[in-house]
């Protein structure tokens, strides 16, 4: 029987920005093994031949798409101190830490993730919004199913805006474990709409808890 | 004018592994360029995963960057699918940190560590916007330089390159930017420039000399073309390993790279003296770093990384004097970690059970062994002192240790090869098989992987088989057909190769100027990462031979005289040639000669050093 290791639950919220765009989220996992190995922090290891840092993300970006909020929880050696200047420098740039603490709530307790969308468009940002007040069939592929489905009722709210001719969409979409969405289908639905869409950047801006409230 | 990356986004997105394009890793090297006066981009031409797997890449590029006033920047061969983003769109390659175009750098030194990435080497200048032949680039700008392995034959790319750095680069390369930083702010132009050059040790510049050829196609002469240019040029060596520069970081990649760890060079240099093995020649003297020096290295670049794996790297790395107490050492900086120790080049007659236990201690690992010929007589002629005894005694210890899986390396097209030779390749491996079986039930696993692996013996220079023919395509498929016939019925698996890549590698390696054309031609044809055998185009090789008039033959399967000029012979490699005969002879004659540990043979390598001796330890009887 394996010995029980006790350990103290450890999150911090860090960007993804920069060259992390473009790295999957497999790569994430590694660079952020390394990062804690570096950090010199006790960290609690899996057991077996190649032990490992435990660790738990929010749900992984698309590549290409950048975030300011993402969460991994990982774990320290029960009564291990948390060194806070070591951990955060031992981050490469690209995944800065802004803030690292003992959480109080579990990541399941997030059901909505706020994006920002800035984009050029051949119609104006009146019509887009015109676009999703009503419904947006689409085909949705979830890990079991495929099926169309009405997109809008995963859309929490949607706010547009248009400054020199570049749209910014700002949406808050279903992001929890039974029901998602990827802010990928408000451009398909664009595309789908005869809208076409360029220089289209997504960013990740915060999570949300089921009363709106930000996640921590 | 740098690019914006903004602006290759969409590209970014279309290709696989798009972390491949974007730097920004953790210790990549960010200068103001406004405050550095040599802007270097140091090439690789392969693709990003196997440039950050190299060690000498990592040392180099740290080794420049060291000096405030010049910039190392990386610049690599995409994957094609992100070339033809970049073709397709307009932009040239450019360099990972600053995302500066090749063309805009002073100077552009390209590693050469196999004959395949010649093409690679012509398709990033290309890629780059950089002409091809020297003699178009007029200025000091985009000066060209390549060092590596192979730059001890610079021949074949003599047209294309300005300067070569023959030997160990780390003092040599910063001297030639110092000199290239004075000849930029007083004026100097190239040819001047190239001249002083060449009073670095190893730096060789090809349009300072002309070659003459008899008619049957030798050559006849190689000399300067100007008064006060040395008519030998000596590969350059550090003195001190413990003294010399070694890097305190290492870039640490986002995306899985072919070795993603760090690694530890133990000594330079290889007592063995295999004939076959071009490194084991050219990297003599013998020079060994301490173990304190190897311990701090390692801590070091463990800490600073959170790499959870440690590889040392040599030519045989169980050679290293004080191999027992190094291992210790570096145990205590693993072992509390779960840090991984690999140790890539163990000889099969030499690793100690203890040995085999302390680095299997922390993780499994598939054996490898490398007798390269199957019978003994011609295991004497390359003199590869290995016997079927030492073969015995380490796979039973190995399988002992739980391991399962083995695999044997060996050559076949090795001089005075006989089809008993090759079939003696299927004879051991099948003992391997019965070794497995004879060892206890409880003692081993239950089931055992053997593969052999035979790969197509190449000649190269500066060994004792640079005078030799290399086997035909015809030989190999015969021998080849042999093998699987004589591998029928045996628990071992046989992975033989096609021979196209190997004969191509034989005429590079042994060419001379008159290949510069054909590499053009391969160029214009859009060869490229031709190491990798999905972009190895033979076809496009017979048809630039066939163009260029070039006849492959003669470089590759022509038995050379003793007595004929080769196209390297104006390199000292420390290595004497009159040794590398004694040699060639030996082995005719069936003789091993002693290794170094037992004895110093003469090689001449020693006459590099500051003491004129190789290291005191690995060759204790001087
Ligand atoms: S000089 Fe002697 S000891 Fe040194 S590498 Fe040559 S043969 Fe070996």
């Amino acid at each position: 029987m394996k010995e029980y290791v006790p350990f103290t639950d450890v999150r911090a919220v860090f960007e993804k920005t920069g060259a992390a765009k473009y790295f999957s989220h497999l790569d994430l996992t590694r660079t952020v093994s390394r990062a804690l190995r570096r950090s010199r922090l006790d960290i609690w290891m899996t057991e077996g031949f190649s032990p490992r840092p435990h660790l738990v993300f929010t749900p992984p970006l698309s590549l290409g798409y950048e975030s300011v909020c993402e969460i991994m929880d990982f774990r320290l050696n029960l009564g291990a101190e948390l060194d806070k200047d070591a951990f955060i420098s031992s981050f490469p740039p690209a995944l800065s830490i802004k803030d690292v603490y003992f959480p109080e709530r579990k990541l399941k307790e997030i059901e909505y993730a706020g994006y920002t969308l800035t984009l050029r468009a051949d119609k104006p940002a009146e019509q887009i919004s015109a676009l999703f007040s009503a419904p947006v069939m689409l085909l949705k592929k979830t890990k079991r199913s495929e099926q169309i489905v009405d997109i809008t009722k995963f859309i929490k709210s949607l706010d547009l805006s248009e400054n020199n001719g570049i749209i910014k969409m700002s949406a808050v979409l279903s992001c929890s474990g039974s029901e998602s969405l990827s802010p990928a289908y408000l451009i398909s639905a664009l595309a789908e709409n005869g809208i076409t869409a360029e220089n289209i950047s997504v960013c990740r801006t915060a999570f949300y808890d089921g009363t709106m409230n930000i996640f921590r | 004018m740098k690019i914006d990356m903004n602006s290759l986004h969409e590209m970014l997105l279309s290709v696989q592994k798009p972390a491949r394009y974007t730097g920004g890793e953790l210790f990549e090297c960010v200068k103001n360029e406004r405050e550095v006066d040599v802007r270097f981009a140091f090439c690789f031409p392969d693709i990003y995963d196997i440039a950050m797997s190299c060690l000498g890449y990592r040392i180099l590029y740290g080794a420049i960057n060291e000096h405030k006033n010049f910039w190392c920047e990386r610049v690599m061969q995409p994957w094609p699918d992100f070339e033809k983003a970049l073709t397709d769109n307009g932009v040239p390659l450019y360099s990972l940190e600053s995302k500066t175009p090749l063309s805009e750098f002073d100077i552009i030194g390209f590693t050469l560590q196999y004959e395949m990435c010649y093409t690679t080497v012509l398709n990033m200048l290309r890629l780059g916007n950089v002409p091809l032949y020297s003699n178009k680039r007029q200025g000091l700008k985009n000066l060209v330089i390549a060092g590596g392995p192979c730059a001890y034959n610079p021949e074949p790319l003599a047209e294309f390159i300005d300067l070569f750095c023959i030997g160990e680069g780390e003092t040599q390369l910063t001297e030639l930017c110092t000199l290239y930083d004075r000849a930029v702010k007083g004026g100097w132009d190239k040819k001047r420039f190239l001249k002083e050059a060449m009073n670095i040790t190893g730096v060789y510049a090809p349009a300072l000399y002309r070659t003459e050829y008899n008619d049957d196609g030798t050559i006849s002469a190689f000399t300067p073309t100007e008064a006060g240019v040395p008519t030998k040029i000596t590969k350059r060596i550090e003195q001190d390993l413990d003294s010399m520069y070694f890097p305190k970081t290492q870039i640490v990649p986002y995306i899985d790279v072919v070795h993603d760890r760090v690694t530890i060079e133990l000594f330079r240099g290889c007592i063995r003296g295999c004939r076959f093995c071009q490194a084991g020649m050219l990297c003599r003297p013998l020079r060994v770093k301490s173990v304190e020096t190897l311990t701090r290295q390692a801590s070091e670049l463990l800490e600073c990384t959170g790499h959870d794996q440690l590889s040392l790297c040599s030519l045989s790395s169980s050679d290293y004097p004080e191999i027992e107490r190094l291992v210790d050492e570096l145990l205590k900086l693993t072992e509390h970690k779960k840090i991984n120790l690999s140790m890539p080049s163990l000889r099969i007659d030499n690793f100690s059970k203890e040995l085999a236990e302390k680095i299997t201690r922390v993780k499994k690992s598939t054996f490898t062994f490398a007798p390269e010929a199957g019978s003994q007589r011609l295991r004497d002629v390359i003199n590869k002192n290995v016997t079927v005894e030492d073969i015995d005694r380490s796979c039973k210890m190995s399988f002992e240790n739980g391991n399962s899986s083995v695999k044997l390396y060996f050559m076949i097209g090795l001089p005075t090869e006989t089809n008993d030779d090759v079939a003696a390749i299927a004879d051991l491996s099948a003992h391997v098989v019965d070794i497995f079986f004879s060892v206890d039930k409880s003692k081993r696993n239950r089931h055992v992987t053997i593969t052999s692996s035979a790969s197509i013996f190449v000649p190269k220079p500066f060994t004792p088989f640079q005078w030799e023919a290399q086997d035909t395509l015809e030989q190999v498929f015969e021998k080849q057909a042999l093998l699987k016939e004589k591998f029928k019925g045996i628990k071992a698996q046989i992975a033989t190769h096609e021979p196209y890549m190997s004969e191509i590698e034989a005429v590079l390696a042994r060419g001379d100027r008159r290949l510069c054309s054909v590499l053009y031609e391969m160029s214009k044809s859009g060869a490229r990462l031709e190491a990798w055998d999905e972009f190895f185009d033979r076809q496009a090789w017979n048809a630039a031979f066939f163009k260029c008039g070039v006849d492959k033959d003669f470089y590759a399967h022509r038995k050379r005289g003793f007595d004929e000029i080769l196209p390297w012979d104006f390199i000292d490699a420390g290595v004497t040639k009159k040794y590398l005969k004694k040699e060639a002879e030996n082995a005719y004659s069936g003789k091993t000669t002693r290794n170094c540990a037992e004895g110093c043979t003469g090689c001449g390598a020693a006459r590099l050093t500051k003491g004129g001796k190789c290291d005191e330890g690995i060759c204790p009887v001087y």
